[in-house]
């Protein structure tokens, strides 16, 4: 989303004043939500870039005039929310009005240094490589995503070297559950061939569908993701592949008709990726020169 | 988001501690996790890992070499690995490139060598600037870098967290790991500072 939170290049916050290197928090809260935040986090009800939205989408005033801390406070509120585990009013009256879900993960006092030294790896065996490669020649697209990007204002539509490694894009609740749609909506061709679809896509919906088929358990094949991806890109849709990987972030949803509607519908501009791939940090947003 | 946002505003510390008391009585988190959790990154994760790190690097020729390659495994082998450090990356700096990271988009940071974030690193101020005006950064922690040295400055904004290697002071040769170790402060090791110079 193109929140406040996307600071790049912003001018007029004044000096960057340092602060001793022992000094860790500035108010006892701060300690207590950065461990709910850590504590909470492990239940694995969300995911951390459904963290990094839900801090996202506070409204840009709100987010510059409170401090990093309140910030986290806000989004954790927010997920928590979110994922039924607390009502707003709960919250508001800070005590439990119903018993709380039995969660299958409760971060123990004993297993705290274990889970802290372990944390949580982020990259994903892939069976084929992925389309970039370090230092490949390439060109950011200029998405505007409204849910969690990775590209930044200030790096969109830049020519530059790919630098980094490929990594995984996790996903909220709610957008795995897009993904199955995606698994089982997404392949109803349009009856004309992907050749054909630019001006199409362009135009007018497609009116005529053709099931080409279920997605093969958890994963699109290479074909499939070939496929998707042209069609997105000429239905107005972006695609993002990385060969065996799939995102799709939708930017133009009233283009999309039928095949993709489902998937489209309400998440126009949600960067996508199916839920066992890979998404490069940097790579999936770029297209390649 | 809350219902009494438009009513009376409640401080944050009252809106923290009721947020606890539902967690807690509602059996999300224990309190003694929370605790446990505050202590590791108060009093035992911090940046001294990271100057460890880069101590090593500097007298240890293959430490070093492994630590470029593969910083990951370099710094775990020192006993250094977890939460926002699964998957590092050392920048070494030369007297022709010197390297600055930033999480423009929040406040990605490397954990486990370097501890919590400091709040200027989560702020307007240096989020903004540091990929607009590097040197106007380094200049506010009293930085001045010759105009031939080239910067980098790494936006980290996901899952790859830098840790820079800044140059060994002059006149340390000899010196041991510990001693070192000194001399390696960390806003050195984000590259908004340089090695202390004994």
């Amino acid at each position: 989303v193109n929140g406040a939170q996307d600071l790049g290049g912003m001018m007029g916050f004044g000096p960057v004043r340092s602060e001793p290197e022992d000094l860790r928090f500035h108010a006892d809260w701060e300690r207590r939500v950065m461990a709910m935040v850590v504590a909470t986090g492990a239940t694995q009800r969300w995911t951390i870039d459904a963290a990094r939205h839900a801090r996202e989408s506070m409204p840009p005033g709100e987010y510059l005039t409170s401090s990093y801390y309140e910030i986290w406070t806000r989004g954790l509120e927010a997920l928590l929310v979110e994922a039924g585990l607390v009502t707003v009013e709960e919250l508001g009256q800070g005590r439990a009005l119903d018993p709380g879900e039995p969660l299958t993960h409760v971060l123990s006092p004993r297993d705290v240094a274990q889970a802290l030294a372990t944390g949580s790896p982020y990259d994903r065996p892939v069976a084929e490589p992925a389309r970039f490669t370090v230092d490949d020649r390439v060109r950011t697209r200029n998405l505007n995503p409204t849910g969690h990007t990775r590209l930044p204002r200030y790096a969109r539509d830049k020519v530059g070297c790919r630098r980094a490694g490929a990594w995984w894009l996790r996903l909220s609740g709610h957008q795995r559950a897009w993904c199955r749609r995606v698994s089982t909506v997404a392949l109803h061709s349009p009856v004309r061939s992907p050749r054909t679809l630019g001006r199409l896509g362009r135009s007018r919906p497609h009116r005529r569908h053709r099931r080409v088929g279920e997605l093969p358990g958890p994963g699109l094949n290479r074909f499939t993701c070939r496929w998707l991806e042209k069609w997105c890109d000429r239905a107005g849709v972006v695609a993002i592949s990385t060969v065996a990987e799939v995102a799709i972030g939708v930017r133009a949803s009233r283009r999309c008709r039928q095949g993709l509607t489902d998937v489209a519908a309400g998440l126009a501009g949600l960067v996508l990726i199916r839920d066992v791939s890979r998404l490069s940090e940097d790579a999936a947003q770029i297209a390649i020169l | 988001m809350r219902a009494d946002d438009s009513a009376q505003p409640v401080s944050i510390a009252t809106r923290v501690q009721a947020l606890e008391a539902v967690l807690v009585e509602k059996g999300y988190v224990q309190t003694a996790s929370l605790d446990a959790i505050v202590e590791t990154y108060e009093r035992d994760v911090g940046p001294r890992n990271g100057a460890r790190v880069v101590a090593r690097a500097w007298i240890d020729p293959n430490y070093r070499t492994w630590l470029l390659a593969d910083a990951t495994a370099a710094i775990a082998s020192l006993g250094y690995t977890g939460r926002q450090g699964e998957h590092m990356v050392a920048l070494e700096n030369t007297p022709d490139t010197h390297h600055l990271v930033v999480c423009t988009l929040c406040s990605c940071y490397p954990w486990p060598v370097l501890g919590l974030p400091p709040v200027w690193y989560k702020s307007p101020p240096y989020r903004s600037r540091a990929v607009l005006d590097p040197r106007g950064v380094l200049a506010d922690f009293g930085v001045t870098l010759p105009a031939t040295t080239r910067i980098e400055v790494h936006d980290s904004t996901a899952e790859i967290r830098y840790l820079v290697v800044p140059i060994r002071p002059p006149g340390t040769e000899g010196w041991t790991e510990q001693d070192l170790a000194q001399l390696v402060t960390r806003d050195s090791m984000i590259g908004a500072g340089l090695a202390l110079v004994p």
